[in-house]
């Protein structure tokens, strides 16, 4: 079983006309277009997230189509939403209250580079209070600096303990050491390895073990090779076939209790 | 067609090792033609003669699969200019400048006298970039409107972040190249969407990534014939300026 723990989806907008091609250079998907793109690749399983996450206004009709993509796929995809830091402490809890209360999403995604905020605040505190309620996931863009750098990451890990937190990237292509010290200390951190380099996943693996590792392309509104890049590599590392399943899909199952 | 890897790192470093003949045997197992080697971490950032000489003496025995990129550590100042010098007198084919590893920001004019050497010798220059205010592809560009006669090959393409600077930079600068390691399919799109193709320059960036697997990657988004000889092959003659073995 395959599960690519990072992926993201095309949400049409209300009244807007589509763009020819998205920044990718590619058609902008629909659903059935993102599940055949995965089907090429032999992913059983996908993490959705949307591509937007700038606009803030857009986040609650957002929330609730990724909802239901969820109940619409279940036990296919899992679609994480996302609220904005910026908003007052009470719409941020109601916010998140709204996406948990009722099934179809999994977990909240941030791109804090994108997003323009801390990690190291009481709005996010409270984004930790309320996820770790629900007992759902945080994750995160990560690896870019200033606010979501590796160690910003695993501060936010260590600040919430009761907290599960997914690092979204690895620390990307220079950031990921920072986790081979800091990781291993925390259960509640783990590490998608859509970004570090062939050796650096390879290090990750061999420091921190397979549990905490979970495969994840960043692909679905790009070309299918971007996921197809990122299982040749974990399929190329230095380890058992039993860590490999780990790190492609059964870490992932146990961290939102797939079955 | 032949396929030419523009960036590899040989040597027995702190943080990586490859030897030359693992080098060769991984070149001929990805189909690869010819590499050209710089040396790595502790022999880039001070240990530059050393590293210069083993990056040599790979060269002087594989002449048709090898060749070599010097690097010199800007903050040893006449030294290193001498040793620049030294090392592309005994064989090596180009400048290579890692600002992360040897603390400096590359649009700092300490690497000037490195670039005047570069220019009279008339070789290229690759320097590292990615890396926030530190190795940005608006600093590779200022360097190659600054010295319009040396080609720039812009390291890992300002990967992860800078994509959309890397093919902006690309605009100003004819004398400046792009090489596709530490990039995936993405960012090889947002090139060919972008008209970049031309400038494109295929590396590994071995042994932090493996040869094999990067060519698969490429190939997966590049289908075009004419597309895949520039960026194995014609790009990186282009920017060596035609001066390889091959």
């Amino acid at each position: 079983m395959i599960i690519d723990a990072h992926t993201h989806i095309n949400i049409p907008e209300d009244g807007e006309e589509a763009a020819a091609l998205n920044p990718y250079g590619m058609p902008n998907f629909d659903i059935g277009d993102y599940l055949a793109s995965f089907d090429a690749n032999h992913v059983d399983k996908c993490f959705v997230f949307s591509h937007d996450f700038n606009i803030e206004s857009r986040f609650p009709r957002y929330n609730q189509w990724l909802s239901e993509l969820g109940n619409d796929h279940k036990g296919r995809l899992f679609p994480f939403g996302c609220i904005c830091p910026f908003w007052s402490i009470a719409r941020i809890r109601s916010e998140i209250r709204r996406c948990f209360e009722s099934p179809g999403l999994y977990g909240l995604k941030f791109v804090p580079i994108r997003q323009g905020n801390t990690l190291a605040s009481e709005e996010m505190d409270v984004v930790a209070e309320e996820c770790e309620r629900f007992d759902v996931p945080v994750f995160f863009h990560d690896g870019s600096p200033e606010y979501c750098s590796a160690v910003q990451i695993a501060y936010y890990a260590k600040k919430h303990p009761g907290l599960k937190v997914i690092s979204g990237h690895g620390g990307l292509r220079e950031l990921w050491p920072d986790y081979l010290n800091t990781a291993d200390k925390l259960d509640n951190l783990y590490i998608c390895l859509s970004g570090p380099p062939q050796s650096g996943i390879q290090k990750l693996y061999e420091v921190l073990g397979p549990e905490k590792l979970l495969f994840g392309s960043d692909g679905g509104i790009g070309h299918r090779a971007v996921t197809a890049a990122y299982i040749r590599r974990i399929q190329k590392m230095d380890a058992p076939a039993g860590h490999k399943e780990l790190i492609l899909g059964k870490n992932a199952a146990r961290l939102l209790n797939i079955v | 067609m032949k396929m030419i890897d523009s960036h590899v790192h040989l040597g027995n470093g702190i943080k990586m090792q490859l030897d030359e003949d693992t080098l060769i045997k991984n070149m001929d197992h990805a189909g690869i033609d010819l590499a050209i080697a710089c040396p790595m971490d502790r022999y880039l950032a001070v240990y530059n003669r050393e590293g210069n000489e083993f990056i040599a003496g790979a060269v002087r025995s594989h002449p048709d699969r090898l060749m070599g990129m010097a690097s010199v550590n800007p903050w040893f100042g006449k030294a290193a200019c001498e040793e620049l010098e030294r090392a592309l007198s005994d064989g090596l084919s180009g400048l290579k400048l890692h600002p992360v590893l040897q603390g400096f920001r590359l649009s700092d004019p300490i690497v000037y006298p490195l670039l005047e050497i570069a220019n009279k010798a008339d070789v290229p220059v690759y320097v590292h970039t990615g890396t926030a205010g530190i190795a940005e592809p608006f600093q590779a560009l200022g360097l190659a409107l600054d010295f319009p006669c040396i080609n720039f090959i812009m390291g890992h393409a300002g990967a992860s972040d800078y994509y959309n600077d890397t093919v902006r930079a690309l605009e100003f600068a004819q004398n400046l190249y792009i090489e596709s390691s530490r990039n995936g399919p993405a960012n090889f799109c947002h090139w060919q969407i972008n008209g970049a193709v031309d400038r494109v320059i295929f590396g590994s960036n071995a042994p932090e990534y493996h040869q094999d697997i990067e060519i698969l990657n490429i190939l997966d988004v590049f289908t075009d014939t004419a597309e895949r000889e520039k960026i194995f092959e014609k790009n990186i003659r282009r920017a060596y300026k035609g001066r390889m073995p091959l």
